[in-house]
């Protein structure tokens, strides 16, 4: 019995030995009859050798090299950090980067320096790093390559005119989602809570108080916020984006007060807020934030998400790359908003039948005064400190 | 107890009539010839590793698995050239350079303080979950030391360096006092204080004390000149003093368990704690004891996460992973000190290589991940790694890992 079994595990492994064997210098031992002098340089060519060779010297290279760096979150984190890299592959898709762009994850603070050491190395014009951590790794690299162009997904404190940072102006799509939102609800009260006091998270919250705000001024209800007071402008959080349990048990505390739509901002925090929801069986709904909640998060909570206030991160960074490549690139920090695209509502997907389509047209009504500048959403300070 | 069954019990497995360690570093240290020998099974085990993730580079490259239908030898040899080029990478990123080398070292220097830290709770059969926490907990006491304090350079270093000893054996020792007084499992306890270091300096890096001043976001102010690691070889590399005190703490452990009274307790407890208990020993305030000494170790790496590299500024993550790594580590290095050096090295080459195998050869650094942890499989079996190699085992192998539950 166990003799079987190691017999098969050292097949296993001389097959796998074999394949190594091969990887190590002489590829085309395997099966095809090797080409006459197969060593190391002539079969090679066709496809691996190319790109990474390629410096800015030649002809093509106009476009800029880009390199990606990840905060600790990593690159599957369905937030930022995805819509980043998202950016970056548009970016080579529509022809504004070269092929072959670089993603670099970060596991650990001290990654930060190095990744961008072999971003360098490699050749990078342009790194677009994300999350506001890196800020200080960035500044220092980032004065000592003025040649070098950064894209910076958070706003930071730089004063370098190699440095775009990318700012969103989340709350006026936050406050038309809260004016669906406080026209959905049936308990006439929403939650919310956050991963942490960040301003990039409370804005979402804050936004959204004030969207409930404006359909309570316009229709003399009296629909509640649990979780952000727009007055005191504070609000719940979890202290972590991480902690699923507390996450949980934050938005269980929130359902115990009645709210049947809730408003979860940071990573994936909201998806307790999801299996609290199903296991009680109740008829209420998420926010989603960022990337549209229904394609990014798992199936079994797409009939949950209302709707996703969109923050298009990739937009910005694919725009900046853009930028860079037209030779019209400029640093400092850049606003995405209703206006230029780059925030926005997502559609109501599964919703579509749930919601009142004169609500979903006064909602969308809502938006498009916030475009055109009718109503005054922006209330959050972003941008550079 | 004598010296002579202190030197007894160094060697329970040999027979009586043992060759005395000859050379003067067998001296001091306590290690002799058998070590050559237990680093059979972890370097088997790590080429079996290196071929299972061969395995999977080969099985994840998407473009080759496509060419496999039309042109089977074509495909094979296309997954044959990614998973030598992968792990060209890895080589080169890891020993290729000076720079490389040095990334190694920098990488292996905190997983080496805190190896060492869960490799001393081994010895004493107690498992020491808890090196995050510690690490936190004295990283934190050196940026105190770091920033509020304005010292020369001389004495600010070993000052904070002090300070993040003491954090982190006071950290530890919570989980020894607890087990000792109450009997609560360390296992459980050191998680659970990992959990309250955590918040606790994510608390603490927004309150003025620590926080950037202007700062929104949980993020230190900056350490000053004075108390920053400086650098062994020169600006270009990261290699700081932190490595040579990693270093020396790993000499000070093989002495300390070797060679000194308390050790020889240490590893009687961990043998057997009724038998110490019944040897006259207190094992209650041992068990503190060892605790204490492991988060004195973490602590130490936290101090060189937080004075020991450009930004010299921390957020809440800086401990990482690494007090988890650790506990690979000290499997892998067979809770020997000599062994968790090579293990802290090898771990540290996987860091930098793994970055170059993402930059250069676009592989993802989780594949870096599932080397480690395959590592830590066959090591964890070794019975498996001898069934594959045919290798016999030695008639008596005890290498006493850590108690079961309720030990």
């Amino acid at each position: 019995m166990t003799k079987k079994l190691f017999t098969i595990l050292s097949i296993l492994v001389v097959a796998a030995m074999f394949l190594t064997a091969c990887g190590a210098d002489e590829p085309a031992a395997t099966d095809v009859p090797p080409p006459p002098p197969a060593d190391t340089d002539v079969p090679v060519v066709e496809d691996t050798a190319v790109p990474e060779e390629e410096t800015e010297e030649e002809p093509v290279a106009e476009l800029p090299i880009a390199c990606f760096i990840t905060d600790l979150a990593g690159v599957d984190d369905m937030s930022f950090n995805a819509l980043g890299w998202k950016g970056v592959t548009d970016a080579v898709a529509a022809g504004y980067a070269q092929a072959d762009p670089i993603l670099l994850e970060s596991q650990a603070m001290e990654d930060y320096q190095p990744n961008i050491e072999a971003c360098l190395n490699e050749g990078a014009t342009h790194i677009v790093t994300s999350g506001w951590a890196i800020e200080e790794a960035v500044k220092i690299n980032a004065a000592a390559n003025p040649d070098v162009k950064w894209t910076f997904i958070d706003a930071g404190g730089f004063e370098l005119d190699n440095v775009r940072e990318l700012v969103y102006q989340t709350d006026e799509a936050s406050f038309a989602a809260g004016y669906l939102a406080a026209g959905v609800t049936k308990t006439g009260v929403i939650g919310t809570y956050g991963g942490a006091p960040y301003p990039t998270v409370s804005i979402f919250m804050d936004g959204m108080a004030r969207g409930v705000a404006y359909y309570n001024e316009m229709k003399g209800t009296d629909v509640q916020v649990i979780g952000w007071s727009v007055e005191t402008a504070d609000g719940q959080f979890t202290g972590s984006f991480t902690d699923m349990a507390l996450a949980r048990t934050t938005c269980e505390g929130i359902l115990d007060e009645a709210a049947d739509v809730m408003l979860p901002v940071g990573g994936a925090i909201n998806l307790p807020c999801g299996d609290a929801i199903i296991a009680r069986g109740i008829d209420a709904a998420l926010i989603g934030v960022d990337a549209d909640a229904y394609f990014a998060m798992p199936e079994q909570y797409q009939d949950l998400w209302l709707i996703t206030i969109e923050k298009g991160i990739d937009i910005q960074v694919t725009r900046s790359l853009q930028a860079d490549a037209e030779g019209n690139w400029l640093g400092g920090g850049t606003v995405g908003n209703a206006a230029n695209g780059a925030v926005g509502l997502s559609p109501l997907n599964s919703w579509e039948d749930k919601v009142d389509a004169e609500l979903w047209a006064e909602t969308q009504a809502v938006f498009q005064a916030i475009v055109d500048g009718e109503i005054d959403a922006a209330v959050y300070a972003v941008g550079p400190e | 107890m004598t010296e002579s069954t202190d030197t007894n019990l160094t060697n329970p497995e040999k027979s009586p009539p043992e060759k005395p360690p000859s050379n003067l570093f067998a001296r001091i240290t306590g290690i002799n010839t058998g070590w050559i020998r237990s680093l059979l099974i972890p370097t088997l085990a790590l080429l079996v590793a290196l071929i299972f993730g061969a395995v999977f580079v080969a099985l994840t490259d998407l473009e080759a698995l496509a060419l496999l239908k039309e042109d089977f030898g074509g495909g094979l040899r296309l997954m044959a050239e990614g998973v030598g080029l992968a792990y060209k990478a890895l080589f080169t990123g890891a020993f290729g350079s000076v720079y490389g080398l040095s990334e190694t070292l920098f990488a292996a220097t905190p997983l080496l303080l805190t190896g060492l830290a869960v490799a001393l709770g081994f010895r004493a059969g107690l498992f020491n979950i808890g090196a995050n926490g510690q690490m936190l907990i004295g990283g934190m006491a050196a940026l105190w030391v770091a920033l509020h304090l304005n010292l020369p350079g001389f004495i600010h270093i070993p000052l904070a360096i002090l300070a993040a000893i003491i954090g982190g054996a006071l950290w530890g020792g919570i989980s020894g006092l607890l087990k000792a007084i109450t009997g609560a499992h360390e296992v459980i306890t050191t998680i659970m204080l990992n959990f309250i270091a955590f918040f606790l300096v994510e608390y603490l890096l927004t309150v003025p004390v620590f926080q950037e001043a202007g700062k929104i976001n949980p993020i230190s102010e900056f350490v000053p000149l004075s108390a920053r690691f400086p650098q062994v070889f020169g600006a270009d590399y990261r290699v700081s003093i932190g490595l040579l005190i990693a270093v020396a703490a790993a000499i000070f452990v093989s002495w300390l368990l070797f060679r000194s009274s308390w050790g020889f307790e240490f590893r009687a407890v961990g043998f057997n704690p009724t038998a110490s208990r019944f040897a006259g020993m207190k094992v209650q305030s041992l068990l503190v004891l060892v605790m204490g000494f492991s988060g004195a170790l973490a602590g130490i790496a936290g101090a060189n996460q937080v004075l020991g590299f450009s930004p010299y500024q921390v957020t809440s993550a800086f401990a990482g992973t690494i007090g988890f790594d650790a506990i690979a580590l000290a499997l892998l290095g067979q809770s020997h000190p000599v062994g968790v050096v090579w293990a802290a090295l090898l771990f540290g080459a996987l860091k930098a290589g793994g970055r170059a195998m993402q930059a250069s050869a676009q592989i993802p650094l989780d594949l870096v991940v599932v080397i480690q942890a395959l590592i830590i499989v066959f090591i964890a079996a070794p019975e498996l790694v001898r069934a594959i190699f045919r290798v016999k085992p030695p008639e008596k192998e005890k290498t006493q890992i850590t108690k079961g539950w309720g030990g």
